[in-house]
């Protein structure tokens, strides 16, 4: 038994082969592998358009990629014709992972609990009551069960996005998929979604995280992987990459992030 | 191409509206329908019409009322239904749906409702005396036909301008294609096209008055007879204009009231 789990634990959770997206002549993702392991917190960074967030999208369809096989925990799914064996396969895919989106993404004609429970009623057919428990465990985990019955628009930004990431641990998944979670919000509310975020981490949750903020990369992150023209070039511990950029192209882009964060310390 | 589509769904939107600003001017210049109102009394009273004929005749239009509002009713209903299924299979990516709808529209926004009506009043039954209709069957059916076409194009550019983000959201947490629409982007989409589908209530309410030539007792035709055997013709023709401006003002400032009822749905606390 012992055995059993530290051989799921050494086995990666997400696993990405040979994964390609093009959109027309322009080709986001070339061909890019990557191994992350069970409780492993990946940090993705990136100029805009070095197909970062185009990555994270192709891990669950939203995107679907061109070429390359997809296997979260036991689900693999290898790109190919459309077919209805396949669209089974991407929603298996779908319920191992959740996904957290830049704009919140909430379903405005619902309350809080309500956006979070959708999925265990509507998809796992569970009982609005235990489904009802099970929503406020979650909003009690992110700090928000006092805005149970509230509509989305009452909230702030980070509140939101808060609710959003409990929607997504609703369905249970095996990887979190985050993208840009506090591009959207005001500089003041930013910290409290990077807690959110820092406690799931230390839970053991498997993420990939697009983000700009390399404070939170060094802090919770257990790997940073820059990519650049559709490619990972490179890769490792964020606190050695940042020290020891290797390339050109990451030091300039680490050199453009620190010059914005100089001129924000000045004012 | 979804940037072309939302731009041709947002585009699409305000194809209804002209009669909103019309209803926004009646809506909040009551003093201008008030002194307009006194224009015309006094204008008729100038030009030598009866008024007192006018006011004695107007109970006769007054008792139609109800039919009016019961056909334009059920038509709009119908006309809906339809909208809603054509609409539908407008945006299903498969030709065996939406090719037919795509057909229906063209058809029905183009002929012209006077000529639809004849033809399912008077035409049909020559094809087989089974299709005869009741003059206000045929009424509310063509309707809602013609207007429903209308109403397909205004649901789709509705569902069309739901964010994708939303359908993304329902997506990544494991729902079907079927779940998404009807749980989560035809709810947010009946919001918005409740504003131009109130607006096309009224829009057939006034083409009921169409009706009155495949022999329906209706609003105008009722006007129009009367006016006929007194030789009264102007005075009954007003007077019908008016009753049915004055239905219009009713339902818009219904119409107002019910869209900041939905304005405020979201919003509420508990």
């Amino acid at each position: 038994m012992y055995s059993e789990t530290n051989q799921t634990m050494s086995k990666p959770m997400l696993t990405i082969q040979n994964l390609s997206k093009s959109y027309g002549e322009i080709c986001a993702v070339r061909d890019v592998s990557l191994k992350v392991s069970k409780g492993e917190v990946v940090a993705l960074c990136g100029r805009s358009g070095s197909g970062k967030s185009t990555l994270l999208r192709c891990i669950n369809y939203l995107e679907i990629p061109d070429r390359g096989t997809i296997r979260i925990g036991p689900v693999s799914v290898e790109a190919g014709p459309m077919t209805r064996q396949m669209s089974q396969e991407i929603r298996d895919l779908r319920l191992h992972s959740g996904m957290v989106f830049q704009a919140f993404n909430l379903f405005p004609h619902r309350t809080v609990i309500e956006n979070v429970t959708e999925g265990l009623t509507v998809v796992k057919d569970m009982s609005k009551h235990a489904a009802k428990s099970a929503g406020t465990r979650l909003l009690e985990k992110v700090g928000l069960a006092d805005k149970s019955d509230v509509y989305p628009n009452r909230l702030s930004g980070g509140q939101q996005q808060r609710v959003a990431i409990a929607r997504a641990l609703a369905m249970n998944p095996d990887l979190l998929l985050i993208d840009e979670p506090t591009s959207a919000l005001d500089p003041e509310l930013i910290g409290e979604v990077l807690g959110v975020m820092r406690n799931l981490a230390d839970d053991g949750m498997t993420m990939v995280v697009v983000t700009h903020e390399l404070g939170f990369a060094v802090e919770v992150a257990d790997r940073l992987i820059y990519m650049d023209d559709g490619i990972i070039l490179e890769q490792g511990p964020p606190d050695v990459l940042i020290k020891n950029p290797e390339t050109l192209s990451l030091k300039k882009f680490l050199g453009a992030i620190a010059t914005r964060s100089q001129e924000l310390a000045l004012i | 191409m979804r940037n072309i589509l939302n731009n041709f769904g947002s585009a699409k939107v305000w194809v209804p509206t002209r009669s909103s600003e019309f209803a926004t001017i009646l809506r909040h210049e009551k003093l201008v329908q008030a002194s307009l109102l006194l224009g015309f009394i006094t204008m008729f009273m100038v030009l030598g019409l009866d008024v007192q004929y006018m006011l004695d005749k107007l109970p006769l239009l007054v008792v139609t009322i109800p039919l009016v509002l019961v056909i334009s009713f059920c038509a709009t209903v119908l006309a809906c239904l339809l909208g809603l299924i054509a609409a539908l299979s407008r945006l299903s990516n498969s030709p065996i749906y939406y090719v037919p709808a795509k057909l229906y529209v063209s058809l029905f926004q183009g002929i012209p409702l006077i000529v639809l009506l004849f033809i399912l009043y008077f035409g049909l039954p020559h094809l087989n005396p089974v299709l005869l209709l009741t003059p206000i069957q045929a009424g509310i059916i063509g309707l809602a036909l013609s207007n429903g076409a209308f109403l397909t194009e205004v649901f789709r550019s509705s569902v069309l301008s739901v964010p994708e983000g939303q359908s993304e959201a329902a997506r990544a947490i494991g729902m079907s294609s079927r779940q998404r629409m009807w749980r989560i982007i035809l709810p947010q989409a009946a919001r918005i096209a409740l504003p131009p589908t109130a607006n096309y209530y009224i829009f057939i309410l006034k083409d009921s008055a169409l009706v009155g030539f495949i022999g329906v007792a209706e609003l105008f035709s009722t006007a129009q007879s009367i006016g006929q055997r007194d030789f009264k013709i102007l005075e009954m023709l007003l007077l019908a204009g008016a009753v049915y401006w004055i239905i219009t003002i009713v339902l818009s400032s219904i119409q107002t009231k019910l869209e900041q009822r939905m304005e405020t749905a979201y919003s509420r606390e508990t």
